[in-house]
């Protein structure tokens, strides 16, 4: 209730909605009150008043071809269209949801057959599906209703049905059921309050045309019969006397479209109410360059050197929001010279990609507006440049390479023509020698056969390759300076290593100057000269690349490099003698097979290319952890790490194997309902925005696994909540908070209570200090090595990060394309290891400076 | 691509099915005799009962299905017992004039939905993104039927500019620019909802496209803004558009059929309307699995064109 009246302030506040509502409201109004309003009889036929004009006297809106007041029959069928029109839209509401759900939901074969008969209803025309239905039952005004309701019961369908197959692989539907709720409750407490908002913009963009076809049934006069009235056929009676007395036709149409447009308002109203993307007012498309408004006095007077390359002093770029504009840089100075690497570090939130992109005005605007300071390069400054000849600095002698490489690259184009684009833009080069100079490129960067890559497609290749192209690209008109904004964040380590070597090889032979943004100390120290720390918009110090990273000054960079886990540097105590002999092992692991079967095109794979062939995910993995003990899982993308710790607890079925926890068998355990296994396994997972249900409570995320697993009765759960938040470090008083109200360190510290509020011993986590900023992850890791203290936790560690593994675990096993390929306490195996596939893996780890 | 074609094609045959069983149901659903129905009250018993040999009402419904489907697949659709000619020379005439309706209308609504989605998008919260938004409500809103009355009240009766009603002239009528005379109105006014879904469409899809990071890389490469929003942007949008033009195709035709009535364009909208009320039920199942299976073949060229267009749907 609140909800909704919260919505429907947030409808009103939309003045073209609140127009609709209001009109709507008028005619919603008339309609109901047709049988108390001084109205002339509607069928009061007078053929001495025939056809009078509006405005006679005794008939406001005049008579009709039989001389029936208008205004009167007006009012009735008004009545009569929109009692239609909502009857159909609530039925096609209710089948169409009814059925995307259950087909959503179960997917299968269940999805597959009801889809099908969707799809058949899909293939006839809108109107003709309606026609369709009208001739079989014979024309009436309930037949035409049925009619319309057939012809939209395919868009509710389909509509909730995609939403609720979305909603059904989100991880907080995993977590739900890892909680101890059952599929009904999922289905309905879960996935339909999120589907909900689907079903009523479905409505709301229906319900309009629902009424324009049961009225223009009855305009064909196919629906409602004499003397029965609607607008519809009011509006093929008035057609006859259309030349002489147009009002007659003109009235009903009229109201028609007010309907019709009263209903399309408040539906934008709605739509824009519930999309949370454009909640909080969002900005308008940006355009060509960053909208510059020096209004802030700052000093970009200051002399310019002159043996700078690139020159930035006092920038200050700020975003417009409804609170006024907020500073995102705040008076940033910099200088490049021709030549050198300048690394700029910081956390998420500390302005390092707005500053790279301020450079070339390139931060979206709006919202993004730079509000002071200078950037001054090759003589000119480019805050004051006209957007003609930024452009044709951008990409010519000023070039970017952006972090992931997939969404970066055009998706449609073949790479070639991307990289073909960038020399082209910046002069006419002939087809066939632009194809050439493109093989040319793909060569310097290494990429493999580049002759026959340049007709690929982005998502053809590996992520390595991919940003190998977006080199390419930045390197085609011979630039002075490449501004690399976290070029290997996306990137496994091993790929990462080989990226790095290609710059800093390129850069060397090319005497490319190169402002390189990353969060990651190693991989700074491995190319910058000099860097450049960031802290909430400002420099907080710069200097000598080894310098800073062995004698930070500052207070925050001293504090963020003590967060940064070292490989080799973590100083664990030995672990405690595990007392395996007895107490048996937590999680054992026999011979884990996981192979995701081959799809076959239909025609067969010989005939019709691309079948995919049978994958391994996991073969034959075996493992033992010992109550208590940490357990870390590295490997690379592929590697299988995932699969296995979605095994562990039921999210994925192996093909072959078996795992065990605490003695039991997992398929005994998930047998025994989600209670048995939710007790005795919990998972943590990366991104902890999908792992809780953007629509529900702290507090109502956290009761479900005290609720269905613990069975606290409910007036004890208040006292345990709060137990549960501090023992996590949170305050009780943020339990009334939804997910993206959090910072992402708070949201994983939910997720975190959740998995250990029902008492499970095992916890697997799945990456999930991945997504933090190095000071978050480093006070998450104290958190979780506290719980596992006190409560005698065992953890499976999944992480991409050695070090982080190496700080954190007591062993660790190195993953492989599905196979353990080596195993061995952290420390001694990440100095020491023996397999080739470590060592190239320890190397490829950035190291500092010690 | 031959094989993504003929993927989509074998997909078709169960919905083609389907299809067809609903058109056989038309039939078979009417209450009553379905012979008496369609020769009316006034019919001698003799031809009551060849008619239900003819239909073939004796057999099961499984078994008449397979004897309508074999004569469908043969070319025969029946008898129009209100015309008395056969069903598919009446639909095929019928037919083509809708489709020179309808494509004129599609190709206008498509032309006019793209540019001013476009350049609503582009321009958004500015004077032109208002006043395509506000063109786009009333479009949407429109009761095309309504709509078309007072076009010709304004267009044909009061300013004589363009003809009322009909495809071709009676007299000395027949060629292109007779036709298109003839067309403008209708055409027009059939496009005008179709082209407010698609430029409504357009703008949403380019908003989102052009805040993608691909917009940014094709900006920082130094292309002109033209070339960001037409070479970049608009080709990245025109993956979710085209399959909107392609459901916009079934809403025209069915729009058609108010259109037809309106302007008295002899198309198959307005034969089955006709036909409904003459309880002609034979040519109402042939007009309408003619529609519905063409209408499907569209939208197969749609997905082929689509997939001309994006390369990582999987064949």
């Amino acid at each position: 209730m609140r909800d909704g009246l919260a919505l429907l302030r947030r409808v009103m506040r939309n003045r073209l909605a609140a127009l609709g509502l209001v009109l709507l409201t008028l005619i919603v109004l008339a309609a109901l009150a047709a049988p108390i309003l001084p109205l002339a009889d509607p069928d009061a036929i007078d053929p001495a008043r025939r056809l009078l004009p509006p405005f006679s006297a005794g008939a406001w809106l005049g008579t009709d071809t039989l001389g029936r007041d208008v205004l009167a029959r007006l009012v009735w069928g008004t009545r009569l269209s929109l009692g239609v029109g909502v009857a159909a839209s609530l039925l096609a509401a209710l089948v169409g949801s009814a059925i995307g759900l259950v087909a959503g939901y179960a997917g299968g074969r269940t999805d597959g057959v009801l889809m099908r008969g969707i799809d058949v209803l899909m293939a006839f025309p809108y109107l003709l599906l309606a026609l369709a239905v009208v001739a079989a039952l014979g024309p009436g005004l309930l037949n035409a209703l049925y009619a319309v309701v057939v012809a939209n019961i395919p868009f509710f369908a389909r509509n909730v049905r995609g939403a609720t197959a979305g909603l059904r692989r989100r991880e907080f539907v995993d977590a739900a059921r890892l909680s101890g709720m059952g599929e009904a409750r999922i289905l309905l407490g879960e996935v339909l309050p999120n589907v909900l908002p689907v079903i009523i913009i479905t409505a709301s963009t229906t319900v309009g045309w629902m009424i324009l076809e049961t009225a223009g049934l009855s305009f064909l006069g196919l629906g409602s019969q004499p003397p029965q009235a609607d607008l519809g056929s009011m509006l093929s009676e008035g057609r006859k006397a259309l030349i002489t007395a147009p009002h007659v036709a003109a009235v009903p149409g009229l109201v028609v479209f007010l309907i019709v447009m009263s209903m399309n308002l408040i539906g934008d109203g709605l739509r824009d109410a519930l999309d949370p993307r454009l909640r909080s007012g969002i900005p308008g498309a940006p355009g060509a360059a960053t909208r510059v408004a020096r209004t802030v006095e700052g000093d970009q007077t200051a002399a310019p050197d002159p043996g700078a390359l690139l020159q930035v002093t006092g920038l200050r770029t700020a975003f417009d929001t409804a609170n006024g504009p907020v500073d995102a840089v705040k008076g940033v100075s910099l200088s490049v010279a021709p030549g050198e690497c300048l690394g700029i570090i910081g956390e998420s939130g500390s302005g390092k990609s707005v500053t790279a992109l301020s450079i070339a005005r390139l931060v979206a605007s709006p919202p993004g507006v730079v509000r002071g300071g200078a950037v001054r390069f090759g003589g000119d400054d480019l805050l004051a440049l006209p957007v003609g000849a930024l452009q044709r600095l951008r990409g010519g002698r000023i070039a970017y390479v952006f972090q992931d490489p997939l969404t970066t690259l055009h998706p449609l184009m073949p790479v070639g023509a991307q990289v073909a684009e960038a020399l082209r833009a910046h002069r006419p080069v002939p087809r066939a020698e632009a194809d050439r100079r493109v093989v040319e490129l793909f060569a310097a960067v290494k990429l493999p056969d580049p002759v026959s890559l340049v007709h690929a497609y982005p998502h053809e290749l590996s992520g390595g390759q991919r940003q190998r192209v977006g080199i390419a690209m930045a390197l085609a008109n011979d630039p002075d300076l490449i501004i690399a904004d976290e070029p290997t964040t996306a990137l496994d380590v091993t790929i990462q290593a080989e990226i790095l070597d290609l710059l800093d090889d390129l850069r060397r032979h090319r005497h490319l100057a190169v402002v390189f943004i990353s969060h990651d100390f190693g991989v700074i120290a491995r190319l910058c000269d000099r860097v450049a720390v960031m802290f909430q918009g400002t420099v907080v110090e710069e200097g000598g690349t080894r310098s800073v990273l062995t004698r930070p000054r500052h207070a925050y960079t001293r504090r963020l490099l003590a967060a940064v886990p070292v490989l080799g540097r973590s100083r664990r105590p030995e672990p405690a003698p595990r007392e395996s002999s007895g107490a048996g092992w937590a999680v054992e692991v026999r011979g884990l097979d996981k192979t995701y079967a081959a799809r076959r095109s239909l025609f067969g794979q010989s005939l019709f290319g691309r079948s995919r062939p049978a994958v391994t995910a996991l073969k034959a993995v075996s493992l033992r952890v010992a109550a208590g003990e940490t357990l870390g899982i590295v490997g690379e993308s592929g590697s299988g790490k995932s699969t296995l710790a979605r095994s562990l607890v039921g999210l994925n079925r192996p093909t072959g194997g078996t795992v065990l926890l605490d003695g039991r068998p997992l398929a005994e355990l998930t047998a025994g309902g989600p209670r048995a296994l939710g007790r005795t396994v919990q998972y943590v997972f990366q991104d902890p925005l999908s792992s809780l249900n953007p629509r529900k409570t702290i507090r109502r995320v956290l009761s479900a696994p005290l609720r269905f697993l613990a069975g606290v009765p409910s007036g004890e759960r208040e006292e345990r909540l709060g137990e549960l938040m501090r023992s996590v470090d949170l305050d009780p008083a943020i339990l009334d908070r939804y997910p993206h109200e959090l910072s992402g360190g708070q949201a994983q510290r939910v997720a975190i209570a959740r998995a250990i509020a029902a008492g499970a011993r095992i916890i697997v986590l799945d990456e999930a200090v991945s997504a933090l900023d190095v000071s978050v992850q480093a006070q998450v890791l104290r958190l979780l090595v506290a719980l596992k203290e006190r409560h005698g936790l065992t953890y499976l560690f999944i992480s991409h990060d050695l070090a982080v593994v190496e700080a954190i675990a007591d062993r660790v096993v190195v993953m492989a394309a599905g196979e353990i390929v080596e195993e061995g306490p952290g420390d001694r195996l990440f100095a020491a290891p023996e397999h080739p596939y470590t060592r190239r893996l320890v190397a490829a780890v950035p190291s500092l400076p010690s | 691509m031959g094989s993504y074609i003929l993927g989509r094609l074998a997909a078709l045959v169960p919905v083609l099915f389907g299809l067809s069983v609903i058109v056989f149901l038309i039939m078979a659903l009417i209450p009553g005799d379905p012979a008496t129905a369609i020769l009316g009250p006034y019919a001698t018993p003799e031809n009551v009962a060849r008619l239900r040999q003819d239909l073939g009402l004796d057999h099961s419904l499984p078994v008449r299905y397979a004897t309508w489907l074999g004569n469908v697949l043969a070319g025969d659709l029946g008898r129009s017992s209100s015309l008395n000619r056969p069903v598919l020379d009446e639909v095929t005439e019928r037919f083509a004039a809708t489709l020179v309706l309808a494509g004129a209308a599609l190709v206008l609504a498509s032309v006019l939905g793209l540019l001013a989605g476009v350049l609503s998008a582009v321009r958004q919260f500015g004077l032109a993104d208002k006043l395509v938004t506000l063109a786009v409500l009333v479009g949407i809103s429109m009761p095309t039927f309504w709509l078309g009355l007072l076009l010709i009240l304004v267009f044909a009766v009061r300013w004589r500019l363009l003809p009322v009603s009909g495809m071709v002239s009676i007299y000395g009528g027949g060629d292109l620019p007779d036709l298109l005379w003839h067309l403008a109105l209708p055409a027009a006014t059939l496009a005008i909802v179709a082209a407010g879904v698609i430029a409504r469409l357009t703008r949403s899809a380019m908003l989102e496209v052009l805040r993608q990071d691909f917009v940014r890389t094709a900006r920082a490469k130094g292309l002109t803004e033209r070339r960001v929003v037409f070479g970049h942007a608009l080709r990245a949008a025109m993956v979710t558009v085209i399959p909107v033009i392609g459901i916009q195709a079934g809403f025209v035709l069915g729009g058609a059929v108010y259109i037809e009535t309106v302007f008295q364009w002899p198309g198959i909208g307005r034969m089955l309307v006709n036909a409904i009320a003459t309880r002609d039920v034979l040519l109402v199942q042939g007009g309408v699995l003619v529609v519905a299976a063409s209408y499907v073949l569209f939208n197969l060229l749609a997905d082929i064109l689509q997939r001309l267009l994006d390369p990582r749907i999987a064949p």
